[in-house]
């Protein structure tokens, strides 16, 4: 239960006496301390002022891992792919992004490879996302199942992408601006960097338009941007957020002003849809709509490298905002 | 004295006015809902009309600006947007943390600056000289920022230590409370000492070659007297001056300096208001910044006074 709270300072958690479950928590208590700066973390991690990784969920950049390994005999590590994934908005009803042919190219001229070969966390490992990223896998569908378009989707080809453009009537290229924001960190910073580029290279030339965090997530995710942004999907603990929140007409966050029939019906549907496999089935045929129609191109997330000190017994990572769950049954063992 | 100090006082309030004016606006100017950012995808129906109702945002700006105003000169900065707490009771938690880092920081540009501009001065041209100045362009040219980032994280990665940890209050342990401050101060002090270190050197080579300097030579007097005892003083008065900008220099920077080294002072205090549109925080911790630097700018004033005798208010 939380003990003391310091806003933007520190919570101090301590052990429950009367807690539902006889005999747990093991632990006395949890400190979360909050460090804005990733080296300041990093530091106090590797003098083992922490028995976690610094970053979120308990993650070490792979950057960092051989001298975490280093400095932290019998570290434990688990490696799973992040529900954490990028996105880019637009609205329907605004040229060029009407046509489907353009948002296809822009999913084309993305480089999905070369993103999360640079990328800290992942350093090349890394899976390709739908709208449902592919850590929920008991719900994301493969992307060899998604419909042909969907699938050329991920076909990174700089040719391909100038050719639907041409088709598209932008043959000799298209200037608009991409509002994004630098407070998810310089690693976020690197990925919009190289989508631009590509971008650009297939002729479709972004003027990256950067946001202060505050104004961007209190403005630009609800749809106040010019032409373009580009965000991070949260992670959500269940597959209806990915599909409802962003394509629900009326939603806050239905940037793209998506009102699809067809998808309002699926979204309907695999809500009420108690059975496992069947709901399954009306989340693929979502997840396929979505993709053939350009609502979400291409998606990747990182595979994290979650890390915690060798003294920490019965510990695991939840993926997603659940910090306490696991801590629940876990214990210092020095 | 007196009526100088008096003087200067009433020529701070219309300052300090217009100072009132910047600091309640521009939050204002910077785009993003606070109200909006507390609700997120949460608000509902009138869920955002009601919660700027309750947080008095609903009001015209120049109602708002004169209840602020009026709160202020009752010696209420208001309350948190967010927390919901008195803006002055986390000020006089905070405060004292910034002060000390300010003061100690403050203490490193002078203690270190000058005695090296001295020596740099007096051996002029030589090996000394050389170091002293190259040291200086290090100190100036490479951000404090980045100078904390290699001390913290060197000596984690080579011997798994870290000057960070957790803060300990003064009131748990004095002698840890000030030793924490130590590297931060010094890496926050090191970019003025660099400059007040220039200028000394600048001002004490001027006046060493003053006649009345050559005079105290020719009278045989050693190098110690005519140094600090003739010509310090003199070349002092430009350096003070200096000084009075460098807390200005100085209180910007322990921002990031807190940010890095995780010190709850109110630089950090300021940095999270403004992501988070605080308005009465921003406003409540940016008029006594501007308070802190008038008074500071008046005390530098003042010093001019002792330094030179000729000078008299």
């Amino acid at each position: 239960m939380l003990e003391r709270w310091e806003p933007n300072v520190r919570m101090t958690f301590t052990r429950h006496p009367d807690y539902f479950v006889a005999g747990l928590p093991y632990a006395d208590g949890v400190e979360l301390r909050v460090d804005r700066d990733p080296s300041s973390r990093l530091a106090g991690w590797l003098a083992g002022q922490f028995d976690f990784a610094p970053e979120y969920q308990q993650v070490v950049r792979r950057l960092d891992l051989p001298v975490a390994r280093q400095r932290k005999p019998g570290l434990q590590t688990v490696e799973y792919p992040w529900l954490v994934t990028g996105y880019i908005g637009f609205r329907l009803a605004d040229e060029p992004f009407k046509d489907v042919r353009v948002r296809r190219a822009l999913a084309r001229a993305t480089s999905l490879s070369e993103i999360f070969e640079s990328n800290a966390f992942s350093l090349g490992q890394w899976v390709p996302n739908p709208i449902v990223p592919a850590g929920f896998s008991e719900w994301s569908i493969p992307i060899d199942q998604l419909g042909p378009e969907g699938k050329k989707n991920f076909e990174f080809s700089i040719p391909e992408a100038k050719r639907l453009l041409a088709e598209a009537g932008l043959g000799s290229g298209h200037k608009t601006t991409l509002e994004t924001t630098a407070g998810y960190g310089p690693d976020y910073m690197d990925y919009i960097q190289i989508l631009v580029k590509n971008w650009k290279a297939a002729g479709f030339e972004a003027e990256l338009k950067l946001k202060e965090y505050g104004a961007f997530i209190s403005s630009t995710i609800f749809g106040k941007f010019d032409r373009m942004m580009a965000g991070l999907i949260p992670s959500y603990s269940e597959p209806d957020s990915y599909i409802a929140r962003p394509y629900t007409p009326g939603s806050p966050i239905n940037i793209l002003g998506v009102d699809d029939a067809r998808l309002n019906e699926l979204i309907r549907a695999q809500r009420r849809t108690a059975e496992v496999k069947k709901r399954r089935e009306l989340l693929h045929d979502a997840q396929r709509h979505i993709s053939e129609q350009g609502y979400f191109g291409v998606g990747g997330s990182a595979k994290v490298v979650t890390a915690w000190d060798a003294h920490v017994r019965n510990y695991g990572p939840n993926n997603g905002y659940d910090y306490g769950g696991r801590l629940v049954a876990a214990w210092l063992d020095k | 004295m007196r009526l100088y100090v008096l003087r200067r006082l009433l020529v701070a309030v219309p300052s300090l006015l217009i100072a009132t004016f910047i600091v309640f606006a521009l939050p204002r100017l910077l785009p993003g809902d606070v109200v909006q950012l507390m609700l997120d995808e949460k608000a509902y129906g009138t869920d955002l009309d009601d919660l700027r109702a309750k947080l008095g945002l609903n009001r015209p700006v120049a109602v708002q600006y004169a209840a602020w105003l009026g709160s202020v000169a009752r010696g209420d900065l208001g309350e948190s947007l967010w927390t919901r707490q008195p803006v002055l009771t986390e000020l006089a938690r905070r405060l004292p943390i910034t002060l000390t880092l300010g003061v100690m920081a403050l203490a490193v540009s002078v203690l270190v600056g000058v005695p090296i501009g001295v020596l740099s001065a007096v051996r002029q041209d030589g090996l000394a000289d050389f170091i002293a100045r190259s040291g200086a362009i290090l100190g100036l040219s490479v951000p404090a920022f980045v100078q904390a980032i290699v001390v913290i994280l060197l000596p984690a990665i080579w011997w798994g230590w870290t000057p960070l940890g957790t803060f300990t209050a003064w009131s748990a342990d004095p002698a840890t409370y000030l030793g924490q401050f130590v590297l931060p101060a010094t890496i926050l002090g090191i970019a003025s000492a660099a400059a007040i270190m220039r200028l000394t050197r600048a001002q004490l080579l001027e006046v060493l070659r003053q006649d009345y300097v050559r005079t105290a030579w020719a009278k045989g007097l050693g190098e110690r007297v005519v140094v600090l005892k003739h010509s310090l003083k003199n070349a002092l008065i430009p350096v003070v001056t200096v000084l009075g900008l460098q807390i200005a220099q100085i209180t910007g920077g322990s921002v990031i300096i807190e940010t890095i080294f995780s010190i709850p002072g109110t630089g950090q205090f300021l940095l999270d208001a403004i992501t988070q549109r605080d308005y009465p925080v921003i406003q409540g911790v940016n008029l006594v910044i501007v308070v802190t630097i008038v008074a500071a700018n008046l005390a530098v004033d003042l010093l001019y006074a002792v330094l030179d005798p000729r000078i008299r208010y």
